[in-house]
């Protein structure tokens, strides 16, 4: 059960218990169907139930942000362990540990970014309940999930660049950061292979978009960079 | 649209109304299920088959709207016939007849 509510998720039990006890002395005392009992009705059939809806709705959407619904399906554990281990230093830990990412940390790396990140990543996010309860992710133990498990596309450095602009002067005095910027914006190259800025999880490979192997001879040089 | 009337005055609205309020106790447990248990299953559950039910429910608030409206109106429409007066001898009894 969750722990703490926030105001529209009270705004919707309210509605919710409201509506419910209109409708249990609706049943109950079953009373002649005249105008004041249609507009109670329309009250605890209508309206008190279309803003429950609403606010179930938006507390929903704000709940699918956050790292402990990720952590729900049990294949997403060794994720959520690594990022709530204090003395990980993992990518991933180390955004977690940053207020700004804070408890919605899996859903500001990995949200698409633009006007239709949102709808798309929610849409990506019904595909792997579908995975889960379907096709039977659910079933699968740890090291099998992780072994089987992967993005369907290579991280798009664009989500990382959504902070880290690369407009600072800072970001322009790594070389590698100006030798290889074309193939940063293409995709290419990700900011998160070996040899860059390491893998975000300890247990992820990348399969696509590493580093070039000149990079990844030298590894921790730039892995260990906060 | 006359026949729709016809055929809403024979809808069962008591029946309309309780299958209304089924329905909506139901769409509300399972809406708030997203806010008591914020796992996948239950808050994918809310935002869809709760919300199916509430507007099930509500659908069905307004077919007995409907039928009382249409009964109203037949009613109306129809002026009730009036009582059949007393046999003679019986209004001539109550009358006092003396």
């Amino acid at each position: 059960v969750k722990s703490s509510i926030d105001l529209l998720g009270y705004v919707a039990l309210a509605c919710i218990l409201l509506a419910a006890a209109m409708q249990i002395y609706f049943l109950v005392r079953d009373p002649p169907f005249n105008l004041r009992v249609k507009l109670r009705l329309l009250f605890g059939l209508g309206a008190l139930p279309a803003l429950a809806v609403v606010a179930s709705t938006a507390t929903g959407m704000e709940t699918t942000t956050e790292r402990q619904f990720c952590g729900s399906c049990h294949v997403m554990d060794p994720y959520v362990d690594d990022s709530t281990d204090p003395h990980s230093q993992s990518l991933a830990a180390r955004h977690a540990r940053n207020p700004f990412f804070g408890d919605r940390n899996c859903y500001t790396c990995h949200a698409d970014y633009g006007m239709l990140g949102y709808p798309m990543t929610k849409l990506n996010g019904l595909r792997h309940m579908y995975e889960y309860y379907i096709v039977g992710w659910n079933r699968l133990d740890i090291p099998e999930a992780l072994a089987k498990i992967h993005l369907r596309k290579p991280y798009d450095n664009t989500n990382c660049r959504q902070c880290h602009t690369g407009t600072l002067e800072d970001w322009g005095r790594v070389s590698e950061h100006v030798s290889l910027a074309a193939e940063l914006r293409d995709n290419r190259v990700s900011c998160a292979s070996a040899g860059c800025h390491g893998y975000a999880h300890p247990f992820s490979q990348n399969k696509q978009g590493d580093a070039p192997e000149e990079l990844q001879r030298k590894p921790g040089t730039k892995g260990q960079r906060r | 649209m006359s026949r729709v009337l016809a055929l809403a005055q024979r809808w069962p609205i008591r029946a309309l109304i309780r299958t209304a309020c089924y329905l909506s106790l139901a769409s509300l447990a399972v809406l708030a299920l997203p806010i008591l248990v914020p796992r996948a299953l239950p808050v994918v559950l809310g935002m869809t088959f709760g919300q199916l039910l509430a507007a099930l429910a509500f659908g069905c608030y307004l077919l007995a709207v409907i039928a009382d409206a249409a009964r109203t109106a037949e009613k109306e429409r129809v002026p009730e016939p009036e009582p059949e007066p007393a046999p003679i001898g019986l209004r001539e009894a109550s009358d006092g007849g003396d």
